[in-house]
C-alpha cells in the first residue's frame, strides 16, 4: 500500500486532547500546518538561500490567524515539529475574533460579508489597512459599518494624518518655494520621536496593532497642536528664524511618521519618501531631510487618499456581492 | 535576529472576504516592521487548494477541483498585491514540493515512533465501498434495544463500537455495513 493510500484511513485515536478535531484524518492535520515549513523549503530552494536560519530555537515565529484555527498553530503543529526534530516551534500565536458587519453574523453562504476583491477596487489600500487596524478584533469581536469605515478613513487618515502632511508641504512650497529651511529641533522633540520609536516598536513585537497605531495617531494630533500653537503664517512675518524651525520640526515629524507608519500605511510612507527624497524607510529616527521638495512627485499631484463620500444606501449589485455606491470626492488630497 | 511569519493558508473554494484580511493584515505589519528594523524575515503562506470543499464547489460548478483551485489561487494572489502584502513566498498546497516535503515528515514521524500503525476492524459499506465513519453506522442499541448511532446511544447513553450495534445500517445509503480490517495512525501517547 502506498503512504497515500494508507492514510485515507480515518485517524480515531484521541490522544491529541483538541476538541472538534478528534476525527480528522492525521494526514490532514499533518498535511495543512506542514505548509509552514514545506514554503520555507520551497523559498531556499527558489532563491538560493538558506532556510535552517529560521528553524531553530533562536527564532522569533508568528502564527496569524483566525481564532478557529487556535488548536491547530497552538497542539499539533508543536508536537508535528517535535515529533519530526524539527526546532523553532511557534513562539508568537496570533489570532483574532471575528469580525460581524453591519451587527450581523458574517455569513458567506449567505453573502452577508464584505467581499475583498469589491473593496479594494474602491478603496485606497491603507485606508482598508487603517480601518482593519484600528478596528482590529484583538480583544473582542468587531463590527465592520460602511459608515464607520468612511468616517474613520475621514476623520483619522485624511483629517488627521492627510491634513498634518498638506498643510507642512503647503507651506514650504508657498514661502519657501519647495525648499526645506534648515531650523533647529528642540530636543524635547527629538526624545518624544525617539520614545515614539521605542513604544510602538514594542507594541508591534508584542502583536498589540490597534495600541501600536493608536500611539502613532495621538502623536499625529500632538504635531497638528504644535503646527496650530506655532503659528507659521504669523511666525513668517515676525520671525523667520521661529518659522524657519517650526516648518524643519514639521518635515522631521513628517519623515518620521512616514516609518512609524510605514508598516501599516506603506503607499502613503512611499508617497511622503518620494516627496522629501528619503532614502530607505527604516525603523530609526532620522533627521529633517535638506534640499527641495521633489518637484516631479509635486506637479504629478498624485493621490495619496482623497475623501470618502457614500451613497447612504447601498445596494445589491449583483446576486453574488454585496456592495454600495460610492463617490469619491478628489477635492482634498495632499498635494493639490 | 531571526523571524518567522507564517500567515494562516485560505481555503481556495471561495473569495476572500473582510474577516480573512483582518487577521492575516498582522503578518505584513510584523514583515515590514521587523525588515525595517534590518532582521532577517522569512514571511510565508500559500492557497489551501486540497480536500473536500473544493471538490464539492467544481461539482456544482461542473468543472474540476484544480479550476477551482486555479481561480481563486489567482484571485488570492491579486487580492494580497494590492492590499501590500510582502510575503516573501506565496505558494500553494497542491505544489508537488509541498506534497513531497509533508511525506517526509510524515515518515519521520513513522520512524520516530510519534505515531504508529494499527489494523483495526472498521464498517465498511461495499455498496458506497468505503469505510464509514462512525457517526455514519446507525441500527439498534445491544444494550437497550432502542435506535442508537455507532458512536453512542442516546438513550441509555453507552459509548458504543459501531461494529456492536445490531442490524447496522450505512448512513449514506440504508445497506448493511460489514467489519473489514483497516490500518490507522495514532498519535503516540507520550508525544504531547
Ligand atoms: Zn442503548
Ligand atoms: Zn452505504
Amino acid at each position: 500500500m502506498s503512504l497515500q493510500e494508507k492514510t485515507q484511513s480515518t485517524f480515531i485515536g484521541v490522544n491529541i486532547p483538541v476538541k472538534g478535531f478528534e476525527d480528522k484524518k492525521i494526514y490532514v492535520w499533518i498535511e495543512a500546518v506542514t505548509g509552514y515549513f514545506s514554503a520555507s523549503k520551497k523559498w531556499a530552494l527558489e532563491t538560493g538561500k538558506d532556510d535552517s536560519s529560521f528553524w531553530n530555537a533562536q527564532t522569533k515565529s508568528y502564527y496569524l490567524h483566525g481564532k478557529d484555527n487556535i488548536p491547530f498553530h497552538t497542539v499539533i503543529w508543536p508536537a508535528i515539529l517535535l515529533g519530526a526534530g524539527i526546532e523553532g516551534a511557534p513562539t508568537h500565536i496570533v489570532s483574532n475574533e471575528y469580525i460581524t458587519v453591519e451587527k450581523k453574523k458574517l455569513s458567506t453562504s449567505k453573502n452577508w460579508a464584505v467581499w475583498v476583491p469589491d473593496i479594494i477596487e474602491r478603496y485606497h489600500p491603507d485606508s482598508i489597512r487603517y480601518f482593519l487596524t484600528i478596528n482590529a478584533p484583538e480583544e473582542r469581536d468587531c463590527d465592520f459599518s460602511w459608515r464607520e469605515f468612511i468616517y474613520s478613513h475621514n476623520s483619522e487618515l485624511l483629517g488627521a494624518y492627510g491634513n498634518f502632511v498638506n498643510r507642512s508641504l503647503k507651506f514650504i512650497e508657498k514661502y519657501y518655494d519647495g525648499s526645506i529651511p534648515n531650523g533647529v529641533i528642540d530636543d524635547s522633540w527629538k526624545n518624544e520621536i525617539e520614545q515614539l520609536y521605542r513604544k510602538v516598536g514594542t507594541l508591534i513585537e508584542e502583536a498589540h496593532f490597534k495600541r501600536a497605531i493608536e500611539t502613532i495617531f495621538s502623536f499625529v494630533r500632538t504635531a497638528n497642536k504644535y503646527f496650530d500653537q506655532r503659528k507659521p503664517w504669523i511666525q513668517i512675518k515676525e520671525s523667520q528664524v521661529d518659522c524657519n524651525n517650526t516648518l524643519t520640526t514639521c518635515i522631521y515629524f513628517i519623515a518620521n511618521l512616514a516609518q512609524v507608519l510605514q508598516p501599516f500605511l506603506p503607499f502613503s510612507s512611499e508617497k511622503v519618501a518620494q516627496v522629501l527624497c528619503l532614502p530607505q524607510l527604516v525603523w530609526a529616527p532620522i533627521h529633517a531631510p535638506e534640499g527641495t521638495l521633489n518637484q516631479i512627485v509635486r506637479y504629478l499631484r498624485e493621490l495619496i487618499l482623497t475623501e470618502y463620500k457614500r451613497n447612504l444606501s447601498f445596494s445589491l449589485l449583483s446576486p453574488n456581492r454585496y456592495s454600495i455606491q460610492v463617490e469619491n470626492l478628489f477635492h482634498q488630497t495632499f498635494f493639490t | 535576529m531571526n523571524i518567522f511569519i507564517g500567515g494562516a493558508w485560505p481555503y481556495a473554494n471561495g473569495s476572500l472576504h473582510l474577516g480573512h484580511i483582518s487577521s492575516l493584515l498582522s503578518g505584513d505589519i510584523l514583515a515590514r516592521y521587523y525588515r525595517a528594523k534590518g532582521d532577517e524575515v522569512l514571511y510565508v503562506s500559500g492557497s489551501d487548494c486540497n480536500g473536500t470543499p473544493i471538490s464539492i464547489r467544481a461539482r456544482q460548478e461542473g468543472v474540476t477541483p484544480r479550476e477551482i483551485a486555479n481561480k481563486f489561487h489567482r484571485e488570492f494572489c491579486h487580492c494580497f498585491e494590492k492590499l501590500g502584502f510582502t510575503y516573501d513566498l506565496y505558494t500553494r498546497t497542491d505544489d508537488l514540493h509541498h506534497h513531497e516535503i509533508v511525506q517526509k515528515i510524515f515518515q519521520k514521524l513513522l520512524a520516530n515512533n510519534k505515531i504508529y500503525k494499527k489494523t483495526v476492524e472498521q464498517a465498511y459499506c461495499s455498496t458506497c465501498t468505503q469505510f464509514l465513519p462512525d457517526r455514519y453506522v446507525e441500527g439498534t442499541c445491544p444494550h437497550c434495544g432502542k435506535d442508537a448511532r455507532g458512536d453512542q446511544c442516546d438513550e441509555c447513553a453507552t459509548i458504543l463500537d459501531p461494529l456492536d450495534l445490531l442490524t447496522k445500517r450505512c448512513k449514506i445509503c440504508g445497506d448493511e455495513p460489514a467489519g473489514k480490517d483497516t490500518e490507522h495512525f495514532y498519535w503516540s501517547e507520550h508525544t504531547c
